[in-house]
């Protein structure tokens, strides 16, 4: 079974990266419609619960789809755009500010939830 | 500071039909959008070298798209059009706050147009937080803006027209869906469907849809219920049950359907927030979609030069939407005094023919109202509060406890609290504990109306 519906043979392809690993993407579409189509629907856990959350709406209203966009911060999947070389990650145990978090940084001795 | 003459928030058929009349009087037109391109939701176009399928433009709500943009287009050059602009707060005085990427702006306009649209109308069942649980309107607008569904068996559930549309339109792309589970029976349908004699298109419509549905071999459950969605990481099945007459589910004859991907909805809400932080009066028309500003002939608001048109105001579909955007464009125009000559005929003219399709749509939109035993599949351990995590449960011990407002169940358990503001479950809570006084205020809506950054509130120009 396929997931994307149409095949236009004749719209650019960028790559984008989802944690670490790069993802074939068309150019003009969605963050999330990108992440879909490679067959990636988890893209959080819950801050409170820890559950797995993905995109809900899909047209900007309730914030499930929340993933990390380097240099640009938390933003709704839905509506952002693929860019070529646009690097995502989940958006949970990231701090409002630009710099890594620390659960997501490389320094051990730090421990993981005091502010950085 | 930035003034403007007429602002139109939402350049969905609503904003794009105003915007047109407005620019075509010569008025300077702003118009503000959160998306990259116009045509709001129902007319979201696929991304560029992606075609549009056949289908989908066959659709009536399309049809009526080309000649309402192609009246746009030509005056669009007169048009400030802010795309990717997220309007996050109004006030009674017409000045509209909007932020993009990491700057803010506030537009003072002399006359306001909201045309916000709306979004599913959801009831809660547990599970439905699990990836692969979709709203109907998300993954409509996924197929339609995208071609993308992702892969596995697919359940759309239900009621409404967009579950229809739903089905339908993954029927003609060569992925039907596995069952079309759909709460109103099919005795409920038939007064609805008599209602439309007067709008025989509509009715084709909706058979020409069923029979697609039917044709791909789809089986219809009427009058059954999604109640339980199961999955570790993300959705894999999903528990159907039959329903009674006021859509409570039966707890017999249940079966269990593969599922990866589940569409969900009863209907759609207005999107009503920058009409609530402004301050506009609302009342409730449940067959309309719940809290609704109020607004005269002209859609003007009892807030004097702010009016309301389309979904957001009451949904009743694409089509009196940008009747209702042409209404608030002719009045605005009247108060920049820019009408024109035959303007006030114009407006009668309109303004019967809204009433007339308004009147068809009512019998439809009454067939597929919201039954409260629907409400059932909302278990103490679901969840309510999507953003928040808060359950059922939760809001009921608080509700006993003396909770009783909207606003005061929200400050007990934060429900509506998170960063939807209570789109997806302020609805939830009200039927949970019984529709509030009918004097006590809806559930508070504060800016930002959507989440901004900080930093784009200190980046203000």
């Amino acid at each position: 079974m396929i997931s994307r519906l149409l095949r236009p043979a004749s719209v650019p392809r960028v790559t984008i990266r989802w944690k670490g690993e790069p993802l074939e993407a068309r150019e003009g579409e969605t963050l999330l419609a990108a992440l879909l189509a490679a067959g990636i629907l988890a893209t959080r856990r819950h801050e409170a619960t820890g559950h797995p959350r993905g995109a809900f709406c899909g047209m900007g209203v309730c914030m499930d789809c929340l993933v990390w966009v380097e240099g640009e911060g938390r933003v709704r999947a839905c509506t952002t755009r693929v860019r070529e070389g646009l690097v995502c990650r989940p958006a949970e145990h990231v701090s409002d500010s630009a710099a890594p978090s620390p659960a997501d940084s490389a320094d051990p001795d730090r421990p993981a939830g005091d502010p950085p | 500071m930035n003034r403007r003459d007429a602002v139109i928030v939402g350049a969905g058929p609503a904003g794009i039909a105003a915007a047109a009349v407005l620019a075509e009087r010569g008025v300077a037109t702003t118009l503000v959008d959160e998306s990259p391109d116009p045509g709001g939701q129902i007319w979201r176009a696929p991304p560029p070298g992606v075609p549009e399928d056949g289908f989908t433009r066959s659709l009536s709500a399309h049809r009526l798209r080309d000649p309402v943009m192609a009246a746009f287009e030509v005056h669009s050059h007169q048009v400030e059009y802010l795309a990717e602009h997220i309007a996050y707060a109004c006030t009674p005085h017409l000045a509209l706050s909007a932020a993009n990427g990491r700057a803010s702006t506030v537009l003072h306009a002399r006359a306001l147009l909201l045309a916000t649209g709306a979004f599913d109308r959801t009831v809660p069942f547990p599970g439905w937080t699990l990836p692969g649980v979709f709203t109907t309107g998300g993954l409509l607008s996924l197929v339609q803006g995208h071609g993308v569904v992702p892969e596995g068996p697919v359940v759309i559930a239900g009621a409404g027209l967009l579950q229809l549309l739903a089905a339908a339109r993954l029927c003609a792309l060569g992925r039907p869906p596995v069952a079309l589970v759909e709460a109103t029976r099919r005795q409920d349908l038939v007064s609805g469907g008599l209602g439309l004699w007067s709008r025989p298109g509509m009715l084709l419509e909706g058979a020409r849809l069923l029979d697609r549905i039917l044709v791909a071999g789809v089986p219809v459950l009427r009058g059954h219920a999604v109640v339980r969605a199961y999955g570790e990481d993300r959705l894999e099945r999903v528990e159907v049950q039959p329903v009674d007459r006021s859509w409570m589910p039966l707890a017999r004859a249940e079966r269990i359907l593969d599922a990866r991907v589940l569409a969900t909805g009863f209907g759609l809400r207005p999107e009503s927030a920058l009409a609530r932080i402004a301050g506009v009066p609302h009342r409730t028309d449940p067959a309309r979609g719940g809290l609704l500003p109020q607004h005269d002939e002209r859609r003007q608001t009892p807030l004097p030069g702010l009016f309301v048109a389309g979904d957001g105001s009451g949904v009743q579909g694409a089509e009196i939407a940008v009747l209702q955007g042409r209404l608030a464009a002719l009045a605005m125009a009247e108060r920049l005094g820019a009408d024109r000559a035959g303007d006030r005929e114009h407006q009668a003219r309109l303004y019967q023919d809204l009433r007339q399709r308004e009147r068809a749509r009512r019998s439809l939109d009454h067939a597929y109202r919201l039954r409260p035993g629907i409400w059932r599949t909302c278990t103490p351990d679901t969840v309510v509060c999507r953003c928040e995590g808060v359950t059922a449960a939760e809001v009921r011990r608080w509700h006993r406890r003396g909770a009783t407002t909207p606003t005061s169940l929200k400050m007990a358990t934060r429900a509506g609290m998170g960063r939807c503001q209570g789109r997806f479950c302020e609805a939830t809570v009200s039927a949970l504990c019984g529709e509030p006084e009918p004097d006590s205020p809806p559930l508070s809506v504060r800016p930002p109306a959507r989440p901004v950054p900080l930093e784009a509130l200190a980046n203000h120009r």
